[in-house]
């Protein structure tokens, strides 16, 4: 029953969203079309609200008489996991995004603002309607299964976890907002009109989903850190990249947003990169999705998904690209400005961020050029993107610490540098002590003494300009505080958001200097020690629980003869799916992290032991990563505060 | 800014997809079912039955007839999706199975339950005979002629649709 209505309401769903896109080109709907869009919009976002209540009714109640269901859920599942595995596979995640796209839609269609509000309106309905279809013809998840199976097939082990209930709906937050700076580029290109109203409005939408996006990074990076088992946060892997390289798109826009609406600089710019954001957005999805990727995300890959998606890519942005190629040029930007100064700054900002994204591309897409041009195989790893990816994030963090301190328009260095002779001492100061630090710990010269150096230059340079401002020493403390109460929002969103990225260069760089690995094969009552703790094995058992069967290893953690810790680790059977996970458990300290994997049995070895295959992993600093992912995205929140404020204030006037 | 800057991200996208557009049609045209293996004799294996008492399995058996083999195994799901379509595919050449990795207990608790479409079925626990098949991962499918030799390969489940238009038509003499 409840698929039935499902399926109706994606008719409803497509039907609306056409109507979106429809009303204001038909000449005969003139004056009442914007109502009608707003209604469109309404009816969209109901549509797919019950179409998702729909399949997640059919997940709870296990109806195997739906292919989806049958695939990736089992009755044995526990409750949560049922819910949650509703959008833990393609068709479910390609429909809670389809509603989050719907969900914007609607939001700016009731809260949003713009002179060009219709033709928006007119081009989110082109996207959403793409993107229902795309549900609808390629991947419905509300397809029949006959004969009705008796039981279902199990979701995947590795995706029963909490983190990835959360990680695709957080990174969709982010995905699906982007099409609103695309419509909003696509509108303003129309009309030629890129300016600093367009900046203005078009900024919260981009700040939110943003904020969301470095959230759902975080979170799957988090997820992979606690499940896959592999001691690491970060891959490189082709989906986590296509993750990332919007986010640095984004974070472009965000910027030079900023300036259009400061300076009325860059209007081409800007627009150039909101349709940039949904593009790599976009492309990222269609990489994963169609196949044309191999990586350790397995989404079900069928061509003809990948056929329509490509399809749809071309329309939405050959006509944006072919529409700015026409417009660009006509665009009028602001006064000049001079390479030393705040604009040139961003500008350079902007430049290195796409360069990341365009490194991350290359080296994402780069086995299939060649696979297409000259029939090669080849696979791209860590290697590469850590040369590529360490001397541009070394620039960024160099000229974080310098740009945002320039005056508009134009600025002097000498006189920077003299204005600011000892609050630029401390960051230099702070800079030689991290290199020399670092160095000395490692016992010559490593690239983390630099990254090191770097993050501290880009911390202190933050909180120099801090003290500064607020007059610290040169006045009274009360005082001081005043004024640091008294510094405008969009100030602190940029602090936090930049104290951020030097946190997690500080902590990534400290992971990496000091994380430590051991494998080895151990028995029961054996003892190994690693970066000064202890690890005793002391049991392992088997036993059945929920749905899996479970070899727990039992381990103690212990520091100078005291012990901190019992660790779990489990390598589980599930017995549905017959597949096999290991499950690391971790010891949480608010520095170090302690992470232990159990394998299976090994009888034969070279020197003929036997014993269980253990894996250690000490974690440095792993906290501090997530800390400053978080830190990153309360800056765009913070940001988005201030967005709303004003914009009460403007009311009241 | 020059007229060139401002068309040069459109000719970069009409690239990009065009370079996407042949990598997934090239991929539909059987890209991923060549092998280097088509046009030549079964490679010499040879396996003990994974049933007891059944005959061993090896490559002299793939001569005078249609036949196929099938890569398997009792703990691979997408195989229980296949094993419907295997069912009515017995009806019409004989296959041939090799049970990948698996306990011989597993395996005759899943013949008995779903049914058996196997002709024989050879027992690969070290992965001998996959090894020298070039395989993928389970399931996975090759069509041989009436030479023995290796016309088509198929990684991954096999379906109606697989049947009629990929193996039906590659299988009744022209």
């Amino acid at each position: 029953m409840a698929a039935n209505l499902g399926e109706i309401v994606l008719i409803f769903a497509l039907l609306s969203s056409f109507l979106q896109f429809y009303a204001p080109l038909n000449k005969s709907f003139s004056g009442r079309s914007l109502i009608l869009q707003k209604f469109s919009a309404k009816i969209l976002l109901i549509s797919l609200l019950t179409a998702f209540s729909c399949l997640i009714y059919s997940y709870i109640i296990s109806d195997f008489s739906l292919a989806n269901v049958y695939r990736n859920s089992h009755s044995f599942k526990p409750l949560l996991y049922k819910i949650t595995g509703s959008w833990g596979n393609h068709e479910g995640s390609m429909l809670l995004f389809a509603l989050i796209i719907c969900g914007y839609n609607f939001f700016y269609s009731e809260l949003g603002r713009s002179e060009e509000k219709k033709i928006i309106l007119c081009v989110q309905g082109a996207i959403c309607f793409g993107i229902v279809s795309y549900v609808v013809f390629t991947s419905n998840p509300f397809e029949r299964l006959f004969p009705v199976p008796e039981t279902g097939l199990g979701l995947n082990p590795l995706l029963q976890d909490i983190g990835l209930a959360m990680h695709p709906p957080m990174l969709y937050l982010g995905y699906g907002g982007f099409s609103l700076a695309f419509s909003f580029s696509v509108a303003g290109l129309w009309v030629k009109k890129i300016d600093k109203n367009w900046a203005r409005d078009l900024r919260p939408w981009v700040l939110i989903s943003w904020s969301f996006l470095t959230m759902g990074i975080g979170l799957g990076s988090w997820w992979a850190y606690r499940e896959l088992g592999w001691g690491g946060f970060w891959f490189w892997d082709p989906v986590e990249n296509s993750s990332l390289m919007p986010w640095l798109v984004a974070t472009s826009l965000l910027h030079s947003l900023v300036v259009l609406e400061k300076r009325q600089e860059f209007p081409a710019w800007a627009s150039f990169l909101a349709i940039l954001t949904f593009c790599v957005g976009l492309v990222g999805f269609f990489l994963v999705r169609s196949g044309v990727l191999t990586s350790v995300h397995s989404f079900a890959s069928d061509p003809y998904r990948g056929i329509f998606m490509l399809i749809l890519l071309a329309i939405l942005f050959g006509f944006a690209l072919t529409l700015y190629s026409l417009r660009a040029s006509s665009l009028k930007a602001g006064g000049n400005f001079a390479f030393v100064s705040r604009e040139g700054g961003i500008l350079l900002n902007n430049v290195l961020l796409l360069t990341l994204c365009g490194t991350i591309l290359l080296g994402t897409l780069y086995p299939i050029f060649l696979e297409v041009l000259v029939g090669e195989r080849v696979s791209v790893g860590k290697p590469y993107f850590n040369v590529i990816f360490t001397p541009v994030a070394f620039l960024l963090l160099f000229l974080g610490a310098i740009g945002p301190y320039l005056k508009w328009k134009k600025d002097d260095l000498a006189k920077l540098s003299k204005k600011r002779a000892i609050p630029l001492l401390i960051p230099l100061l702070f800079f030689i002590a991290a290199f020399a630090g670092i160095w000395w710990a490692k016992g010559g010269f490593t690239l983390y003494a630099p990254a090191l150096g770097l993050a501290f230059w880009l911390l202190t340079a933050i909180i120099a300009d801090i003290s500064d401002r607020i007059k610290l020493f040169s006045t009274s403390i009360k005082k001081s505080i005043n004024k640091l109460k008294d510094l405008p929002l969009s100030y602190y969103a940029m602090v936090f958001a930049h104290i951020g990225v030097a946190l997690l260069a500080i902590s990534i760089t400290l992971l990496s200097a000091f994380e430590e690995d051991k494998e080895l094969l151990m028995k029961a009552g054996e003892k190994t020690e690693l970066a000064g703790y202890e690890i005793t094995f002391l049991e392992s058992k088997l036993g059945q629980k929920e749905d899996y069967l479970a070899r727990t290893g039992k381990f103690s953690v212990s520091r100078n003869g005291k012990e901190l810790a019992i660790l779990l680790p489990e390598s589980r059977i599930y017995i549905v799916q017959g597949s096999s996970t290991t499950e690391a458990d971790i010891y949480y300290t608010p520095i170090t992290d302690i992470y232990i994997v159990i394998g299976d049995k090994a009888y034969e070895t070279r020197e003929g032991k036997e014993g269980f295959s253990v894996r250690i992993y000490v974690r440095p600093f792993m906290n501090l990563v997530w800390l400053s992912c978080l830190i990153i995205a309360a800056g765009g929140f913070i940001a988005l505060t201030e967005n709303i404020k004003n914009r009460g204030k403007k009311k009241k006037k | 800014m020059t007229r060139f800057w401002v068309i040069f991200p459109l000719l970069l996208f009409i690239a990009f997809t065009a370079v996407l557009a042949a990598r997934l049609v090239s991929h539909n045209t059987g890209y991923f079912k060549q092998s280097p293996l088509i046009g030549k004799d079964v490679p010499s294996f040879s396996l003990p039955s994974a049933i007891d008492g059944d005959e061993n399995l090896d490559n002299n058996e793939f001569k005078g007839r249609f036949s196929a083999i099938n890569i398997f195994a009792s703990w691979c799901i997408s195989c229980r999706y296949e094993h419907e379509h295997l069912m009515a595919l017995s009806k019409i050449i004989p296959i041939y199975g090799i049970d990948w990795k698996d306990e011989k207990e597993d395996l005759k608790q899943w013949l008995d339950r779903w049914g058996n479409p196997y002709k024989k079925i050879g027992f690969d626990k070290n992965g001998e005979a996959v090894i020298a098949l070039g395989v993928t991962g389970a399931p996975e499918t090759f069509i041989i002629n009436e030479e023995g030799k290796i016309i088509f390969r198929y990684p991954g489940p096999i379906d109606a649709d697989v049947i009629k238009n990929e193996i039906m038509p590659r299988i009744t003499t022209k």
